[in-house]
């Protein structure tokens, strides 16, 4: 049993000895330090961000009866996005004998909602739009269709999160340490539905598409942080902050990745080019959880095992 | 030096992973066959609606009968032929239809317009068609029978004497009439050969076939609802029977519809759509490329990292056109080569730094066991996307499975293909 860290519990080692320590970093990355925390704090933190994430879900479920604001895929109802020069009040006008629930500007165009009508009622409104506006992009989603989706999104997630869970207890064999990676998958999705309730991304097939990727995303750091540190108990805070180089460089190029998504799909149309909602929104939320995935590995994840390591079973277990 | 130089290259051109991944791309370059013509670059690449533009429709089939009975497999199977004929005979060759199910068992027909908005679509689905049956009154003239209003009904049908396939026939009585009184004008019975008759629809022939014997003995004497029009034995007779039955009802499905969903994109902005997405992807792999010079600055080690994250790409693309199950690279799918790039960057990142972290003077020994740790890392979280993934490939009618299945094959060509390579040539590139 090696005994370097054994006598100091729940104290975090000290930080500047290690620092000295850690493999030479270069470039941008010397340049910037990433903030230690002792241990409660490292967890209980993302806990607090947890929790208020929750809160603002729990509020969007009280007021509009869902935890996410639901799209037309999932609500039933027409979107219509125009290139138009008319103003918000004249499209209102224009359009409010069909049902149009809100118009915003997307992308330099205009993007119309209409709530669910009869099938005669969605016809003559796309026949309306295709012939006064040329190129008008429609997506119709009759109420059925959406009632179905919305159940069957339920599933999706469920079964995606439950294999992901079973797959990485399979992997570590070991209730604590593959428990924190869920639990940080959990946050970051939570964390991610948050800020789609600020923000006002509506769930569409395209964004449960990207809560789902967030799934794999974030666990690809907590795999990597969990192999890492469990094995002999030596140089704890050493294995954690060198592996938590690699993860942040990995985080980093994610979101840098789904950031030029974003920007290039949302504001193609200042180059004249179509913008792309639809990438715009997945890439939004991407960015979220990705954010979300830097203080649940490396402050929560790396938190809880390091508590583990040092607790008791996991001494049994790694002494 | 340069002996040790040149054992480098052999070293990892005769290494079975890199081996493999060689082959990989070439099978991809043949499988995508990217050209130039006409100023415009070509390819085998498949791109959905989203991109070339046009229109889809989801019809629900409705049991009109009022019974509860859910639709069967064949029924939904005739009613597509019913669909297909009847876009044929207006022109429309090509136009995909599928049939669907959802949770509740209920019976879907998904259908593609290229080129076509929503209104147009709708028209012609609208459309119906006319049949007209005709019979043979002297060489190339013919008389008029009867119009489809008076088929009660018709059904592919096997003979039980002799099991020759054919569509069995009912005609209201006013049709029995009218078959009776025209047919009877023409020596039916004695020279059914120059006497055949003919169906149509909308004026198009599309079948014609003399008059069983016993049938045309009893139409000289009195009408009759009930008829037969033979078409062959075996699967041929049985396929023909169906597609001449589907023509017969002229484009009227045996069961209601209901507009369950629809979309269109106009071809200019699908277009636009697919530049912006390409550019995208194109600006976030640069913008990797310019991460990974700032983390690890030696241009032997960003090159091939570069360079693997590139092949990765090219790979998937080449499945995509692959001859045995090629899907369309829609919406979707684009967001997942997004997320593709980022997982396999990831990966790499991973692998290279566990074979750089080996120590001042890493050994072949280290470097295999940090490698051995770092795919364990690799294989752990692949599992994990892959097994998020498979519900999001039967959500909403497969509405996400482009982007479920890029997802997942994108990763398997990053573990299973690329990373082994990349892993061998670093490991060579770090122990020179």
């Amino acid at each position: 049993m090696k005994a370097d860290n054994g006598n100091k519990p729940k104290t975090p080692a000290s930080k500047k000895e290690e620092k000295d320590n850690l493999p030479e970093e270069t470039g941008l990355f010397s340049k910037l330090r990433f903030p230690e925390l002792p241990m409660q704090q490292a967890i209980g933190l993302p806990l607090a961000i947890l929790f208020v994430s929750l809160l603002i879900i729990g509020y969007t479920l009280v007021t509009v009866n869902s935890p996410l604001h639901l799209g037309p895929d999932f609500k039933g109802g027409t979107t219509a996005t125009i290139s138009t020069d008319k103003t918000d009040q004249q499209l209102q006008a224009e359009f409010s004998q069909y049902g149009l629930t809100s118009v915003t500007t997307v992308g330099g165009q205009k993007e119309h909602q209409f709530s669910a009508a009869s099938a005669t009622e969605q016809q003559k409104l796309t026949a309306y739009l295709n012939s006064n506006y040329a190129n008008a992009t429609i997506a119709q989603t009759g109420s059925l269709i959406s009632v179905a989706n919305q159940g069957q999104a339920i599933i999706a997630i469920i079964i995606a999160f439950l294999g992901m869970g079973i797959t990485v207890f399979v992997i570590f064999r070991n209730v604590i340490p593959s428990l924190a990676v869920v639990m940080s998958a959990f946050s970051d999705i939570m964390f991610a539905m948050a800020m789609m309730n600020l923000f006002h991304v509506e769930l569409s097939f395209g964004t449960l598409a990207a809560l789902i990727m967030l799934i794999g995303y974030s666990v690809d750091t907590d795999i990597l942080l969990t192999t890492k540190v469990l094995g002999e108990r030596k140089y704890l805070d050493k294995k954690i902050s060198s592996c938590r180089t690699t993860g942040l460089t990995m985080t980093t190029a994610a979101i840098i990745t789904f950031v030029v998504l974003y920007i290039f799909s949302t504001f193609a149309y200042l180059v004249g080019l179509a913008a792309i909602p639809t990438l715009s929104a997945i890439a939004l939320v991407m960015i979220f959880g990705l954010i979300a995935d830097v203080f649940n590995t490396w402050f929560f994840n790396a938190g809880l095992l390091k508590w583990y390591m040092e607790s008791p079973a996991g001494r049994a277990k790694y002494g | 030096m340069a002996e040790k130089e040149s054992g480098f290259w052999t070293r990892i051109l005769t290494d079975y992973r890199v081996i493999a991944l060689i082959i990989f791309l070439l099978l991809s370059a043949i499988l995508i066959w990217p050209g130039y013509s006409n100023g415009q670059p070509t390819s085998h690449l498949k791109f959905g609606l989203d991109f070339e533009g046009g229109s889809w429709v989801r019809l629900k089939l409705i049991n009109q009968t009022g019974s509860n009975q859910s639709i069967t497999d064949g029924q939904m199977e005739q009613t597509k032929n019913i669909m297909n004929a009847k876009l044929n005979a207006l022109g429309l060759s090509d136009i995909p239809i599928k049939t669907q199910r959802d949770s509740s068992n209920n019976a879907y027909m998904y259908i593609q317009f290229a080129g076509k908005n929503i209104s147009e679509a709708m028209q012609v689905l609208g459309t119906q068609g006319q049949f007209e049956m005709r019979i043979q009154s002297n060489g190339n003239e013919s008389e008029h029978i009867l119009y489809g209003n008076d088929v009660a009904g018709q059904s592919a049908a096997q003979d039980p004497n002799n099991q020759v396939w054919g569509v069995s026939i009912r005609l209201t009585s006013a049709g029995a009439e009218k078959f009776h009184e025209v047919a009877s004008k023409y020596p039916i019975v004695n020279d059914p050969n120059n006497h055949e008759i003919i169906f149509l629809l909308d004026g198009v022939e599309f079948h014609r076939a003399p008059l069983d014997r016993d049938l045309a003995s009893k139409l000289m004497t009195s009408p009759q609802s009930q008829g037969f029009a033979m078409t062959g034995t075996g699967d041929a007779g049985y396929q023909k029977a169906k597609l001449i039955s589907a023509q017969m009802s002229a484009g009227a499905l045996p069961f209601g519809v209901d507009m369950a969903g629809s979309g269109q994109v106009s071809a200019l902005q699908g277009s636009q759509f697919k530049t912006v997405a390409i550019i995208a992807l194109v600006l976030a792999q640069l913008a990797v490329g310019g991460l990974m010079y700032f983390r690890y600055k030696e241009p032997r080690i960003i090159i091939p990292m570069f360079l693997t994250s590139l092949f990765e790409l090219f790979i998937l693309l080449g499945f995509a056109c692959n001859p045995f199950v090629p899907w369309e690279i829609d919406m979707p799918s684009m967001a997942a080569i997004a997320a593709v790039i980022g997982t396999g960057i990831d990966q790499l990142i991973i692998i290279t730094d566990e074979v750089m972290t080996t120590g001042r003077t890493p050994t072949t020994k280290r470097i295999l066991q940090r490698m051995t740790q770092a795919f364990k890392i690799i294989f752990a979280s692949a599992a994990t996307v892959i097994v998020a993934m498979i519900p999001l490939y039967f959500l909403g009618f497969g509405t996400l499975s482009g982007f479920a299945l890029t997802t997942i094959i994108g990763v398997l060509i990053g573990i299973l293909i690329t990373r082994p390579a990349y892993g061998k040539i670093i490991s060579e590139i770090i122990n020179k």
